[in-house]
């Protein structure tokens, strides 16, 4: 009779170990789901040039591919976080991952003049519109 | 030795609130803490310690003019035999390294037989 009891309370714990487990899972896919989709990203238009920056953490610019094609900007990025040598790790959420994403811009490029840095862990692309898509004024005559 | 991790999710906390993402090494002689801070410069960057807690915050400035900066924020249990006074931190492209040095006696010791 004792014996049941404690059958009972050990599959209960069971059921509730494997449903932590499951969710840890889970949560560990949609982190690699959201890494494949790319780096948060963001554009701006800044009038005269659009501004396209990335949040890469830990990357080095060597580790960094950009091409333009009119109005197609590809940051290629690869990196590895690796466990320092002679430590245990105890806490992973940094991954090591591997992108190529495309962006859209909605302006044509002068893609002769288009440059980019990285600092802080923060590419910044600076993309100068066209002569023909830079802002105009454009004056209202009296009629 | 183990890093407790408290998490911090709070309702209340502000809208541009980020916790950066973690990874906790343990080494023969200290825990390595590394932080992704994408966008964060070392002025705007504050660590620590408050009982037997470590506590990071940083603020990034927002490169749109007008728009909130965003927060990061994490605080983490210090283990056991952290020697508070050695702790140093050290921000590398987007990633700050932050170093827990083990007092000297909370080190594996082997003890030899005479």
């Amino acid at each position: 009779m004792l014996n049941s009891v404690w059958a009972d309370l050990d599959a209960f714990e069971e059921a509730a170990r494997l449903g932590s487990r499951l969710e840890r899972m889970i949560s560990q896919i949609d982190q690699r789901e959201a890494m494949d989709a790319g780096p948060p990203a963001r554009l701006v238009d800044m009038g005269e040039s659009l501004r396209l920056e990335l949040d890469l953490p830990g990357f080095k610019r060597q580790d960094v591919t950009l091409t333009l094609d009119k109005g197609l900007v590809t940051v290629a990025a690869e990196v590895k976080v690796e466990v320092p040598e002679g430590y245990t790790p105890q806490l992973r959420e940094r991954r090591s991952h591997r992108f190529s994403r495309s962006y859209r811009v909605p302006a044509r490029l002068d893609v002769q003049k288009a440059s980019a840095t990285m600092k802080h862990g923060v590419l910044t692309v600076m993309l100068p519109k066209s002569a023909d898509h830079q802002p105009r004024r454009i004056e209202v005559k009296a009629s | 030795m183990s890093m407790q991790l408290r998490n911090q999710r709070d309702e209340r906390r502000p809208r541009r609130e980020v916790t950066p993402r973690v990874d906790v090494y343990n080494g023969a002689d200290d825990v390595l803490v590394l932080c992704e801070l994408p966008g964060v410069v070392k002025e705007d960057l504050t660590l620590r310690v408050e009982e037997a807690e470590l506590i990071l915050e940083a603020a990034r400035r927002p490169t749109e003019p007008g728009a909130e900066a965003e927060r990061y924020a994490r605080r983490f249990t210090l283990p056991e035999g952290i020697d508070r006074a050695r702790i140093a931190a050290e921000l590398e492209d987007g990633v700050v390294r932050v170093t827990l040095p083990k007092a000297e006696t909370a080190k594996p010791r082997t003890i030899p037989i005479t």
